[in-house]
């Protein structure tokens, strides 16, 4: 074995141990790691928003209301809906939208309008 | 395809771009030693052509992909059949006990890294809140004005003056992974630092000693700073990335006269133009301080610098072109930033500007010893040569932090906002090209005591 791919085995080995032990390796490795939703600043219920998106229309316009909630809480639904909700468009004149997605007290609704 | 598979996929069609781009200066014999190299390329061409086709008005999709990969390869290949391969060998080198070490270090961190990189979903809100929402919708919609130009009937991203190559390849890695999976971005990140660390390898393989570059190499990967943005899913490493290897290749250019070099210098200056707003000034400041230390040393070698720096800027002119057309403001109007009465009434953000941004570059908690080691090791060799050549790469890293800091200093926003929020990660490029450019300063340093021939063109 040449000493270049003798180094490369000892630094996988190495990485091995150092995610099999507790310790910076093994949180630079994510262990435990996430699942595929986005982090989101504020607690959001990932799979509703991932359902409402699948509910909806490709071919549709949709207006977010989230009365009551922070700017924090409303900031992070406006981007959710824009990774989830596409192909439908977010729209912030009311006469455009078809559907209203409507965040209140912890519960997200569709509405066609 | 499920997560791995897609992100695994996409890339592999990118090494293979890259190849076919490089193919006629690709030194024989060693073509797999060029992975990083052909990974970077041709993920920055490809996704400066798939960016372009969703101004010209496709859909960020597999079908526009592959259009842009088959048109590069094909111009590639045409190019080698027109001027043929290269009949240079590779640089060589023995890789000593020292370097060994420092190879196997780079590899756990590197290893560690990549795993954790498809494990994590990215910590920075604007990676899933901005760049690939962006991204998905250049896929479902393509460049659409109602979207990307603020009006008032919809709801229109933020930062509109952004290019878009990083949600173009966000968007690609979803479109193959088969999910709306935020890990895409860690993953593709994760796979851009392996490609980073293997270019910077390759490049300097055989002209700096394996030790030198090893360990300074180590030094990067190690930055606690960048495995930390790493997993952030955020632009500023792939434009670090680019901007590094951009200079990077430009030296190699001029000082060694490396064909493949000058292709990466073209490269990579285009993906960081397309990266990031500032990419483009700071990509020009670097051809700047390029040209100047050329035209000082090897002035036969600037028309092909040249070249590389006119394909590099073209590839932004249709953005450009774009947001002019839809009065996309810049977030930092020119007209202020060049306004002295604006910004004679607000030079108290020029001192707390340099301050942080030059606070973040030193601090050893987030970039060890990159700039210091650099700067130190510039100092040195001009002091021990009196000749301002040395004194090239520390300009580079100042004449970036001084358009930082101006950039703040013209800014509108609240500045402590700003700088809380951003300065962490707007010098990363500056301490990604300290970290390219500490091996060949430190080996050039070394062979001040060995009298070696260096120029080896």
């Amino acid at each position: 074995m040449s000493r270049s791919a003798a180094a490369v085995a000892a630094g996988l080995v190495l990485a091995g141990v150092l995610a099999a032990l507790p310790g910076p390796g093994r949180r630079l490795a994510e262990i435990p790691g996430d699942d595929h939703n986005p982090v989101y600043d504020v607690p959001l219920p990932a799979a509703r928003i991932r359902e409402v998106g699948s509910e909806l229309p490709d071919e549709t316009t949709y207006l977010l209301r989230t009365p009551g909630a922070t700017p924090l809480v409303a900031g992070n639904l406006k981007a959710a809906g824009q990774l989830f909700f596409a192909p439908a468009l977010p729209v912030q004149d009311e006469r455009k939208a078809r559907w209203e997605v409507v965040y209140r007290r912890g519960a997200l609704t569709l509405q066609r309008r | 395809m499920g997560l791995v598979a897609g992100v695994v996929a996409l890339n592999a069609v990118f090494v293979a771009v890259g190849y076919a781009v490089l193919l006629a200066v690709l030194p024989r014999g060693a073509a797999a030693s060029y992975a990083g190299v052909a990974l970077l390329t041709g993920a920055a061409t490809t996704g400066v052509g798939v960016f372009i086709a969703a101004i010209l008005g496709l859909h960020v999709g597999v079908r526009s992909f592959v259009v842009v990969a088959v048109l590069l390869a094909g111009v590639g290949l045409v190019a080698t059949r027109v001027l043929g391969r290269t009949q240079e060998p590779p640089p060589s080198a023995r890789l000593e006990t020292a370097g060994a070490v420092a190879l196997s270090a780079v590899v756990c961190v590197l290893a560690l890294a990549l795993v954790g990189g498809f494990r994590s979903s990215p910590w920075l809100d604007d990676s899933w809140g901005i760049w690939l929402p962006k991204g998905l919708a250049l896929s479902a919609h393509g460049l659409d004005a109602r979207l990307f130009a603020p009006n008032g009937t919809y709801v229109s991203f933020g930062v509109p003056d952004y290019p878009l190559w990083w949600s173009t390849v966000g968007a690609l890695g979803v479109r193959f992974a088969g999910d709306v999976d935020a890990r895409v971005l860690d993953a593709e990140l994760a796979i851009l630092l392996v490609a980073f660390a293997g270019a910077v390898v390759r490049l300097q393989w055989g002209r700096v000693r394996p030790w030198v570059l090893l360990w300074t190499l180590a030094l990067v990967v190690a930055s606690p700073e960048l495995l930390r943005q790493a997993q952030s899913g955020g632009a500023d490493v792939p434009l670090g990335i680019f901007f590094a290897c951009c200079a990077l290749g430009a030296a190699l250019w001029l000082g060694c006269g490396d064909r493949v070099a000058l292709v990466v210098c073209a490269a990579c200056g285009a993906g960081a133009i397309a990266t990031k707003t500032e990419g483009a000034p700071e990509v020009a400041l670097l051809f700047v301080v390029a040209f100047a230390a050329g035209a000082a040393v090897v002035p036969r070698r600037l028309p092909a610098l040249a070249a590389a720096a006119v394909l590099a800027f073209a590839s932004g002119v249709p953005w450009w072109l774009w947001r002019a057309a839809h009065d996309i403001p810049s977030r930092v109007p020119l007209r202020d930033a060049l306004d002295p009465s604006y910004l004679a009434g607000r030079t108290g953000r020029l001192g707390d500007s340099a301050a942080s941004l030059a606070g973040h570059l030193v601090d050893p908690t987030e970039w060890l010893l990159l700039v210091p080691l650099l700067l130190i090791a510039c100092v040195a060799g001009w002091v021990l040569t009196r000749r301002a050549l040395w004194l090239v790469p520390a300009a580079a890293v100042v004449v970036g932090l001084a358009f930082l800091a101006w950039a703040y200093w013209a800014a509108r926003e609240d500045l402590d906002y700003l700088l809380g929020t951003s300065a962490y990660r707007t010098v990363t490029p500056l301490a990604l090209l300290a970290g390219v450019l500490l091996a060949p300063i430190v080996e050039l340093l070394l062979r001040l005591h060995e009298p070696v021939p260096v120029d080896d063109s």
